[in-house]
């Protein structure tokens, strides 16, 4: 191997080097020796407490359980995902760019702001009750059942699967449906024959995505459905954490964990498969929802969606800012924002909002270093698609989190004690928002052409040079966008951060628990109010610059 | 690249400055204050952080200058006799004293060796608990406070008439969804209930039972505030929770509108405890703390703030409480050897049974 | 000079088609996109048969003309009619056009012989005409042993050939082609637009083609119309743009050309350093009135005398009619510049007064060109090569 191949491979694994020590330390040697105690027998290891699991009628009966849901959800989310990501792509309303922003909020909420959520939204006296019994008489119970479980994912994984089909769907070369239809195709023929089969493959991706969630989801599923709709993940939490039988536990998040990662890998084949034979680089023109009856329905869709993903949002907003007697006030805010307000213990509220900026800032600073490198790396140094790195990068999303914060807490006071206190619950973040940011960055790049780069070399650009004068302008826009996700990630991540937290770093979905358990419902909303706020605004700002560096950059990032 | 002053490096160079200001101006702000001399680390469950835990730190730092108190809420009771469990396992917890392990979760922790064995003589005030509140024979806890875990009733919605009678009267078809159950696994309260199931119905005879009762679940939630908070927005009129909830909702709402059912003139008497946590570097701090939970001061701050009775009969009870909070003819308590053996057990087969009654 | 008669005169078409209607005609179309005119005022008329190309530089809109065609844009106003039928309102879909597009635009999912097939499917076509009608096609474009394979395994050439038969199978009243040759190499170009035209030509179907390349719409088109920012300025064969140009643009725009600046004064036009000439030498310079004149001038047209030799460039007749009446021919000394090598014709570059000139030289009368490279020579222009344009 000459010296320049020598020079590329160490570069390459120099540049793999942070994800790997994040995805390695911070990740697999916990969730390893996690899993691990599944197989612990007197003996040294065996898998017979895995296979009694396996012969279980209640654990099978978990696991249909937790499928079925999720399969209803995933149903679910692709039901109002697809029509979404067809606004977006296509048609141009009221609204538009404030919605494209803030698409994706519902989807790095924390679980108890939903649930509160849909609490005053669709209870028995919600307003969505109230509104139904006023128009048709009847109400409708929501809550508590399966299908409560089932809106709550959609809302949540609404936004993924729309983000996905908007994305196929742009990519979509309209020459493809415009000579459908010279050739003497309706437009349920064109649907039907060329748009359908193009934008596929984004909307399966974006469901399996979906189902992998609504697999490993838990606090909606106690929150909004109780006890008696148990998934594995409620199991796994249950035996570890209350139950103590934590080599029962290992032995079940070991099986989920294998579920789910045979999911993640179907994601991953389905992901690679070329979108790009539809592909163009003539960007879409977005036609506005008119005002014909031909719309009407588009209009009718809107309002639909609107209601769906507002509805529960603004529920908590305006909870949060009434009193109990039903009048309008502000006084949960005031109550935050008084430094006295101290039964966080040593953390007034405030803190807890500082605290959750801090901690989002460094992780997903952390999580894009690593991501970025890593995409990079695979992207410019690693020709083809490797499923197998793939299947390891995309690992965080397909464990169990209580697992996770089980192993850590165990490795923070043993071999990763070195990791100073402030560090780690960012650490913890970032390798959950690490597969976020792969699939966010890497497109982009890849988008960027190959041949630029090279051109910059040619005149005299190093290799460094030419990321930074070259593909960083152009990609930037996808870093924007996993800067954000991260951000927004580290915001809401309740479950670990309740599990490994000391007292003094309390977060703000932590402090909205805590609230809660104090029975001031008001603060607590209004805490979920500004984590909302944070959120959004911070996907908000993302998108607001990277629609500043597309204007300045003009036309479209690759060559044509 | 079109020619321009603000080019990719310069916008590169200005992003990053931004963010590294505000990285540093944000990290900065969380540096922590300066250490002192001898910490006290309490773990306690979260209503009891959001009640009385900040009284009794300043009272105890008042009284012991050089000392600073800190609290840590990882969650509900069970909840945080896991994670001390979990942190004795992985090496050593920080925890110096658990505040607020109930009587029915007493045999577990023992059983993992999570507290030391008390020297009583340094804990004055134990003398002036009643002798049937002092349940822990093992010497290692001391009680702090009790109460009654029933059902509670709205009354706006459920008269006097339609009240339930006892507790096979809840499984009756005109319930129907009205009730709101605790998951006994994670919440102290809903294990007190499942307690009282097992001793009004007997052992299998509570799970024929609770599979009569299902139809009248609404549902079964996580933890208390989870279903007080949809017991407060009307999803149902009866929820399991305790005899002091007429009063809390005077105090707080100005309200009597939550009464308690004592079926049978029953309700399951629920004391709660704390103890030293083993290998503390602190004991006869933590002794001193014990006492000091047990002192009039404190125990006169629990009926407000954490909504039981106290251990201590020398505690003034304010007036209100003394009226709205209910005391039952006839507590019920189970035995604790029965509950130290079986209770993994009971535990495991409600869950089966519950999880399949949907 | 005069442009398209506005509706309602007789279209100058060709010559009309059977039954007399123009196959499709485009009447007054505007349309605009935000601020910018696309298409401001377009009227055309195909006969029945015809291949017309409109071409243009790019951004003129032309793209968006055959789009209006088609059916994917709808104009402002104005109407389209394929054969006497009003097709403005009506869908694509309803319009019974076939449409090339440049990139081919073949379906990925679909075979080359569910592409062919997919018009007829819409049709409704029983299966077996459909199989027949496939096959015919493709053996039309000699692709028939391919009918099996996807779009992404055919090379450039033969995608596109695939998307003409494509277009092709439902048997459209009327052919669009948006730059159908442009994203192929030269060499295939060249060959395809051969084939392309005598397709049209063996199928006589009325067909519209779009291009930037004004070389191919001379090369195959019946007539061509020049198109600049939104307006047609110019309609008619081939050898009626290149030889009588009616505006600057389409001039300059049109094959290569030499211009000169001059002046009507009485009876003659004087060309200021070049020399002067009769009016009445001068094509259609009889009714100007006095005032500046700008002229064309072919590179074929011009004359190149080497110093001591005969004339080249030009036969000896020319070359003795240059001569003509004593000073009646544009006379200015050049400089070779530099000689662009073209095989059967080169073209010369020159320097006259200071100012760039291009010639012409046939054949083996390059050598000379190139031996006098760097050298003076004599240019001599003939009157009858002017070619007078309206002012700018």
């Amino acid at each position: 191997m000459g010296s320049a191949q020598r020079r590329r491979r160490r570069r390459a694994l120099l540049l793999l080097l942070p994800a790997a020590a994040l995805l390695t330390f911070v990740f697999y040697l916990p969730v390893g020796t996690a899993l691990l105690a599944g197989f612990r027998d007197e003996a040294g290891y065996s898998p017979a407490r895995f296979v009694a699991l396996l012969t279980d009628p209640y654990i099978l009966g978990l696991l249909r359980f937790t499928a079925w849901q999720a399969f209803l959800s995933a149903a679910l989310s692709v039901a109002i995902g697809v029509p979404l990501g067809y606004l977006l792509a296509n048609r141009s309303f009221p609204g538009k760019s404030l919605a494209a922003s803030l698409v994706m909020v519902p989807f790095v909420m924390p679980a108890i702001t939903v649930a509160l959520g849909f609490l005053i939204m669709y209870g028995v006296n919600g307003w969505f009750n109230e509104v139904l019994a006023g128009l048709f008489g009847f109400k409708v119970r929501v809550l508590h059942t399966l299908w409560a479980i089932v809106l709550a994912h959609a809302f949540y994984n609404g936004p993924l699967v729309a983000r996905m089909t908007q994305g196929a769907w742009e990519r979509l070369d309209p020459a493809l449906e415009e000579s459908a239809r010279t050739l003497g195709a309706g437009p349920f023929a064109v649907f039907r024959d060329v748009t359908l089969p193009a934008v596929m493959p984004g909307i399966l991706s974006g469901a399996v995505l979906a189902f992998i969630y609504c697999f490993m989801s838990f606090p909606i599923v106690l929150s909004l459905g109780g006890a008696r709709y148990s998934t594995l993940e409620v199991e796994i939490f249950t035996l570890m954490r209350v139950l103590l039988d934590y080599e029962m536990a290992a032995a079940l998040a070991a099986l989920q964990a294998c579920v789910s990662l045979l999911f993640a890998y179907i994601f991953l084949r389905l992901e690679g498969r070329a979108p790009y034979l539809f592909a163009s680089a003539r960007a879409r023109r977005a036609r506005p929802v008119g005002g014909r009856i031909r719309d009407a329905w588009l209009w009718a869709l809107l309002a639909a969606l609107t209601v769906f993903f507002v509805g529960p949002m603004a529920s908590i907003v305006a909870h949060s800012l009434t009193d109990p007697a039903g009048g309008v006030t502000a006084g949960a805010y005031a109550r935050l924002m008084t430094a006295g307000h101290d039964f966080h213990l040593g953390a007034p509220p405030v803190r807890s909002i500082q605290n959750s900026l801090r901690f989002a800032a460094l992780a997903a600073a952390i999580a894009l270093v690593s991501g970025a490198s890593f995409v990079y790396a695979t992207v410019r140094f690693v020709g083809r698609r490797l499923p197998f790195l793939e299947t390891l990068s995309l690992a965080p999303i397909a464990v169990s989190s209580v697992a996770l914060a089980y192993g850590l807490s165990v490795a923070f006071r043993g071999p990763l004690q070195v990791v100073p206190q402030d560090w780690r619950i960012p650490l913890v973040h970032a390798v959950l928002a690490f597969p976020f940011v792969v699939r966010a960055f890497r497109p982009v790049l890849q988008g960027v052409d190959a041949r630029l780069v090279e051109a910059a070399r040619l005149l005299g650009a190093g290799r460094w040079r030419a990321f930074v004068d070259v593909e960083l302008p152009m990609a930037a826009t996808g870093l924007l966008v996993a800067f954000a996700l991260s951000f927004g990630l580290s915001v809401s991540e309740t479950t670990a951060t309740l599990m490994l937290a000391r007292p003094d770093q309390v977060t703000m979905p932590v402090s909205v628990y805590r609230f809660l358990a104090a029975r001031d419902f008001r603060s607590a909303s209004a805490m979920a109010v500004l984590l909302m706020a944070v959120t959004g605004g911070v996907f908000w700002l993302a998108e607001m610059l990277a629609a500043w560096l597309r204007r300045r950059q003009g036309g479209t990032a690759h060559a044509s | 690249m079109p020619r321009c002053w603000f080019g990719p490096r310069r916008w590169l160079l200005c992003v990053t400055v931004v963010l590294a200001a505000l990285l540093g101006a944000v990290l900065g702000a969380g540096l922590p204050a300066g250490a002192q001399a001898q910490r006290l680390v309490v773990y306690t469950y979260d209503s009891f952080a959001a009640g009385p835990a900040q009284a009794i730190k300043e009272g105890f730092e008042a009284l012991h200058p050089g000392v600073e108190v800190v609290f840590l809420a990882p969650g509900s009771a069970g909840e945080t006799l896991a994670r001390i469990i979990a942190e004795l396992d992985a090496g050593g917890t920080d925890a110096d004293v658990f505040v607020g392990i109930s009587d029915t979760q007493l045999p577990r922790a023992i059983d993992h060796g999570v507290f030391m064995k008390l020297d009583r003589s340094l804990i004055p005030n134990l003398d002036k608990v009643p002798v049937h509140l002092d349940f822990d024979e093992t010497g290692h806890v001391i009680p702090f406070d009790h109460g009654y875990v029933t059902i509670i009733y709205d009354s706006r919605v459920l008269s006097e008439e339609e009240l339930p009678q006892t507790l096979e009267d809840l499984t009756d078809p005109r319930f129907r969804s009205q009730l709101i159950a605790i998951d006994p696994r994670t919440s102290s309260v809903g294990h007190a209930f499942l307690m009282w199931t097992i001793a009004e119905f007997g052992d299998p005879g509570y799970l024929e039972f609770w599979e009569r009762l299902a139809p009248s679940l609404l549902t079964v939630t996580g933890g208390w505030s989870a279903a007080y908070s949809q017991y407060e927005a009307g999803e149902a009129p009866m929820m399991v929770s305790y005899s002091t909830d007429t009063a809390a909702g005077v105090y707080y709402a100005d309200s009597d509108h939550s009464r308690i059912l004592t079926p049978k003139g029953q309700a399951y008497q629920q004391i709660e405890a704390a103890g030293i946590v083993a290998g503390t570097d602190v004991p006869e701090l933590a002794h001193r703390f014990l006492d000091y939970l047990l002192s009039e001061e404190v125990q006169g701050l629990i009926p407000t703030t954490n909504w039981m009775f106290p251990v201590n009969p020398e505690a003034p009870l304010p007036g209100f409480f003394a009226k709205y909070a209910v005391v039952p003819e006839e507590p019920v308590r189970l035995d604790a050897r029965l509950i130290e053996e079986n209770e993994q057990r009971w535990l495991r087969e409600w869950a089966r049974l519950i999880t399949g009654l949907r | 000079m005069h442009r398209e008669p506005p509706a309602g005169a007789a279209p100058a078409a060709k010559e009309p088609g059977p039954g007399g209607l123009p196959g499709l005609a485009l009447i007054d179309l505007h349309k605009r996109f935000g601020p910018v005119a696309a298409v401001d005022g377009v009227s055309l008329a195909v006969a029945e048969g015809e291949l017309v190309a409109v071409v243009g530089p790019s951004g003129c809109g032309k793209t968006t003309l055959l789009r209006l065609v088609a059916g994917l844009e709808q104009p402002d106003t104005g109407r389209v009619l394929i054969q006497g039928r009003d097709v403005t309102d009506l869908p694509p879909e309803r319009r019974d056009v076939g449409f090339v597009f440049q990139q081919f635009a073949l379906f990925p999912n679909m075979s080359v012989a569910g592409n062919v097939e997919y018009g007829l499917k819409r049709r409704g076509i029983p299966r077996a005409e459909r199989t027949r009608r496939v096959q015919e096609m493709l053996a039309m474009v000699g692709l028939a042993e391919l009918a099996h394979r996807r779009p992404d395994q055919l090379s450039a050439g033969q995608q596109q050939r695939v998307a003409l038969a494509r277009a092709l199978a439902p048997r459209p009243r009327t052919l669009l082609l948006d730059e159908p040759l442009s994203a192929l190499d030269a060499a295939i170009r060249v060959r395809l637009r051969e084939e392309l035209r005598e397709t049209q030509r063996r199928l006589g179907i009325t067909t519209l083609l779009v291009t930037h390349d004004q070389e191919e719409a001379l090369a195959i088109a019946d007539r061509v119309a020049v198109m600049h920012a939104g307006r047609l300025e110019q309609v008619g064969t081939p050898w009626e743009l290149y030889d009588r140009p009616q505006t600057r643009f389409v001039a300059g725009f049109i094959g290569r050309g030499n211009f000169v600046d001059g002046r009507v004064a009485g009876d003659v036009i004087d060309f200021g350093p070049l020399g002067r000439v009769p009016k009445a030498a001068v094509p259609g310079a009889g009714p100007l009135p006095d005032g500046p004149v700008q002229a064309l001038v072919r590179p074929e047209a011009v004359v190149l005398q080497w110093p001591g030799a005969p004339a080249a460039g030009a036969a000896r007749e020319e070359a003795a009619a240059a001569q003509g009446p004593a000073g009646s021919a544009l006379v200015a000394a050049a400089v070779i510049v530099d000689v662009i090598f073209g095989g059967e014709r080169s073209l010369v570059q020159l320097a006259v007064h200071g100012r760039p000139w291009i010639a012409a030289v046939f054949g083996a009368a390059v050598h000379a060109a190139v031996r006098h490279v760097g050298r003076p020579v004599t240019l001599r222009v003939p009157p009858a090569a002017l070619r007078l344009l309206p002012p700018a």
